[in-house]
């Protein structure tokens, strides 16, 4: 021992004195960790937790076996939504030559997405771009772009691109930041400001539902499912304090059919398609053109080009409109957004 | 002024007619007026035009009779009314084929054939109604004819041959009026001209230029007879490799889309850290630097006094 210690250059006082932090030290860490320990297994035996419900209502649960919360689940219709449709990129073609203002368009898209008449996904603006050149009416929907600025922006990711080049909103997701409204130089979307125009509707909806669901009228229930489920690609149930804006109808696209308003417009405005076929199809007469043949004859182009937002929508230029346009008054008088 | 004031309503007046010109005349040329449908209607074809009906007229004109029409202005018409049943069958197909202002142009969407369908379902309707003598021209003794199709790689185009049943044989069927078409999403795509038939009963149409196809370059190819009238819906559709093979990259892909982590490419996410890090990592480098000058030039001090 004493050999021991004089070869290491050590003293029995250092050494006891070293044996006497280490230990007090371990007494105290395990001390500590006990402590936390018999905290969090307390925290556990707690019988009640809160939790927070679809609806946004804070409930009360038995914890017993809701000790996991939800991962960041989507439902089917917002996973559906954000896939697409594969192979696919959508195109709008707007022939301003033909627009004489019916409002058809506007009709529709706000029947199918349940805005108030003041609410726009597509507004006919009375456009006049100099004080010598003839003034025209110009259907303006979200240009869907490709390089979407409003998406940039979203600090949420509830506004979002598709493969197949809609541009969408997930209402559930959405906090209401309206940065992607300022970010936006096209003023395509909307916020709800006040309550939808059908709150009171989805409400009832609502409590019918969670009624038959706790009566266990399953069948019944499951035909409310498709009013009270949020679609995203319809944005119905619209939701107050969120965005709202034009969809290209993706409900409808998924179904074979033309956007709402394309197909509400009497007087051939519109034409929609597919880009990677070539071919666009107009809403009233039916009629399936090549697209690049059709932007190439009428010298077809889209808006704002310069800002790099490669829009999905092209207008052909409004040649040789084929009706009169309004008293001076309307353009002058009427404020537009 | 009193001149002004009657030239503004004059104006309003004519734009009203041109916007919402519904309430005026819907004059029908008058060689469509007395056209008679080809064959007597059978009750076969009063359901297949129920179906049409449904599907295609229902959401405006509503049930017949029931007066459910959707609120458009103009209110469209019950069918079964009397304004209806007085009009002529030619009238009708022509109303239906081309339309106007807010009934929409059914000549892309249902064949002649189908029309009249819809006529004869809409006559069921029609208590005085007498049908007109039909206008069938007896082509192949009524029986209808057929098609076939090849596609011709070498020729770049594609050789189409009409056949008609002439006393149980097989012969060519010349003069019939084809058209092409490649199925596209929501319509048929035309192309070229329709032509018709040689002596041969053989007609050839040229390759659509440069339209894409699916990834293996296939277009869906339907040749159809446009006569329906006349020989009903005759059409044939085949699969051919005549398109050019389209496989895009999908629209979120190479795109500075990357707003959120999930979103964003590795080398971001690994890049990003690393140059923080060796941001950070200068600057500490720097302090450390300052600290050496400073403390040697202490000691230097230190060692002068």
């Amino acid at each position: 021992m004493e050999d021991h210690s004089t070869n290491n250059n050590n003293s029995r006082r250092d050494f006891l004195q070293k044996v006497g932090l280490i230990a007090s030290g371990t007494v105290m860490g395990g001390a500590a960790m006990f402590a936390g320990f018999k905290f969090e297994t307390s925290k556990k035996k707690e019988s009640r937790i809160k939790a927070l419900t679809a609806e946004h209502q804070l409930i009360e649960v038995e914890a017993e076996g809701h000790s996991h919360p939800v991962e960041d689940m989507l439902t089917e219709l917002q996973l559906q939504g954000r896939e697409g449709i594969p192979d696919k990129r959508w195109v709008m073609v707007i022939d301003l030559a033909k627009c004489r203002n019916a409002r058809q368009c506007m009709k529709a898209c706000q029947g199918a997405h349940e805005l108030r008449p003041e609410q726009h996904h597509i507004n006919v603006l009375q456009m006049q771009d100099s004080e010598n050149t003839a003034p025209y009416f110009m259907p303006k929907p979200c240009q869907h772009c490709d390089n979407p600025p409003c998406v940039s922006v979203c600090p949420v990711d509830a506004t979002f691109k598709r493969p197949d080049g809609i541009v969408l909103i997930d209402n559930e997701r959405c906090i209401g930041c309206r940065f992607c409204v300022a970010a936006c130089p096209y003023s395509a979307r909307i916020f709800h400001w006040n309550e939808p125009l059908k709150e009171q509707e989805y409400k009832e909806n609502k409590s019918k539902y969670s009624q038959m669901i706790a009566e266990g009228k399953q069948e019944e229930a499951k035909e409310l499912e498709k009013k009270v489920a949020y679609d995203v690609e319809l944005n119905v149930p619209q939701r107050r304090g969120t965005i709202s804006k034009c969809l290209f109808s993706a409900d409808r696209l998924r179904v074979g059919q033309m956007p709402y308003c394309v197909s509400a417009c009497p007087n051939g405005v519109y034409y929609f398609g597919d880009e990677n076929e070539d071919a666009v199809t107009n809403g009233t007469t039916k009629q399936t053109v090549r697209l690049s043949g059709l932007l190439r004859d009428n010298a077809g182009y889209r808006l704002m080009e310069e800002l790099g937002t490669k829009p999905r929508v092209y207008y052909l230029p409004p040649k040789n409109r084929l009706f009169p346009f309004p008293e001076e008054t309307l353009i002058t008088n009427e404020h537009h957004s | 002024m009193k001149k002004g004031t009657f030239i503004s309503i004059i104006a309003l007046i004519s734009i009203n007619t041109v916007l919402f010109g519904q309430d005026t005349l819907w004059s029908v040329p008058e060689d469509q007026l007395s056209k008679a449908a080809p064959v007597m209607f059978t009750g076969e074809m009063q359901k297949a035009g129920e179906d049409i009906y449904a599907k295609n007229c229902k959401s405006c004109h509503g049930d017949m009779g029931q007066g459910n029409m959707a609120k458009l202005n103009p209110l469209p018409k019950d069918l079964s009314s009397l304004a209806v049943s007085k009009q002529t069958d030619g009238a009708l197909h022509y109303k239906i084929t081309n339309g106007r202002g807010l009934m929409p142009v059914f000549k892309n969407t249902l064949s002649g054939a189908q029309i009249w369908e819809v006529i004869s379902y809409i006559r069921k309707y029609h208590k005085d109604y007498k049908q007109p003598e039909p206008s069938m021209v007896a082509a192949f003794g009524g029986k209808t004819i057929t098609l076939t199709m090849d596609y011709l790689p070498d020729l770049k185009g594609f050789k189409i041959i009409a056949l008609g049943k002439e006393k149980d044989a097989d012969v060519p069927a010349e003069g019939v009026e084809i058209a092409l078409f490649v199925k596209r999403y929501f319509g048929l795509l035309k192309i070229d001209d329709s032509k018709v038939t040689d002596k041969q009963g053989e007609v050839f149409f040229n390759e659509p230029a440069k339209l894409p196809g699916d990834k293996e370059g296939n277009l869906q190819v339907i040749a159809k007879v446009v006569d329906t009238e006349k020989y009903g819906d005759v059409a044939y559709t085949k699969e051919v490799a005549a398109g050019i093979p389209t496989e895009k990259p999908s629209l979120t892909e190479n795109r500075a889309i990357w707003n959120v982590g999930r979103k964003a490419p590795w080398w971001v996410t690994v890049a990003y850290p690393l140059t923080v890090l060796a941001v950070l990592g200068t600057i500490g480098y720097i302090i450390l630097l300052l600290k050496k000058i400073y403390l040697s030039g202490k000691e230097q001090s230190d060692n002068l006094n």
